[in-house]
């Protein structure tokens, strides 16, 4: 990957950073001139990847510091972006807790009904939206690599 | 996010939702699902205008479905947009919650 040209963008860890590295990608994706369906996958991986940062990994739930008692100012999220001709490569970096995205399993919705349980499908959609995945711990930082391919047509359906 | 709830002639409830369910719309609008969830029967989530939906929106979904049909109840999603449609189909939550194109598809399933 020719890192020239790749944009870099940091985010705090709480539900507006989760936000704003949202906006972050829209912008960038309207530039590039993405197409939908890429615009619309990286940002449901970003947006999976750094919730669970949020909620699991010691960043904070709450934008007020009062609510949930403690400072987690420190916990930071970076998104790298370098577009190449025919597949985007998005860097997620955060120093929260260890989590290894590439290991966890995925998970669909159980049938029956009753057995369904809501949680837990992140994961799924990570590892199908993306083409490839990656996942490395180094120095302290989480570091998930994830390739999308450029769409050779508009959305494609299950 | 926004919303409208409205009780139909026919019985049935519909919730319009418009906008993102991001982790921000998940967390604005999961009380809305939840109390009509418990409050009514038959609801029919009219999201035609939603633009983003990501696992914390498949939770609300899910939870709300199962409250429904806990008391014989049902849901359906009305009118997907492609990527929508991509993360309901990607999850799996469609072989639980029926997706409709239009209300008559809807009737046919909430009113049988």
């Amino acid at each position: 990957m020719d890192p020239s040209g790749a944009r870099t963008s940091s985010f705090p860890g709480t539900v507006t950073g989760v936000i704003d590295a949202l906006r972050w990608i829209e912008t960038l994706a309207a530039a590039e001139r993405f197409p939908e369906e890429l615009a619309f996958d990286i940002q449901v991986c970003v947006e999976e990847l750094f919730s669970n940062l949020v909620r699991h990994g010691g960043g904070q739930w709450s934008d007020d510091p009062a609510a949930t008692g403690s400072s987690h100012t420190s916990i930071r999220m970076s998104i790298t972006v370098a577009v190449a001709n025919d597949h985007v490569i998005v860097v997620l970096e955060d120093n929260g807790a260890p989590f290894d995205v590439a290991a966890a399993p995925p998970k669909q919705v159980d049938r029956p009904l009753e057995a369904a349980r809501p949680g837990g499908l992140g994961i799924q959609l990570i590892k199908t939206l993306s083409s490839e995945l990656a996942y490395e711990h180094v120095n302290g930082l989480n570091r998930t690599t994830l390739k999308f391919l450029w769409p050779q047509s508009s959305f494609s359906l299950l | 996010m926004e919303w409208t709830v409205v009780d139909l002639e026919n019985g049935l409830t519909k919730l319009v939702v418009s906008g993102r369910m991001d982790i921000e719309g998940s967390l604005a609008v999961d009380p809305i699902f939840a109390k009509v969830a418990e409050e009514k029967t038959k609801v029919v989530a009219d999201i035609s205008n939603l633009t983003f939906l990501a696992s914390l929106g498949l939770r609300t979904l899910v939870r709300s479905c199962k409250t429904l049909a806990a008391k014989s109840g049902n849901l359906v999603l009305l009118g997907a947009q492609p990527g929508v449609e991509k993360v309901l189909k990607t999850s799996g939550v469609n072989t639980i919650i029926p997706l409709v194109a239009d209300m008559s598809e809807a009737e046919d399933i909430l009113l049988g």
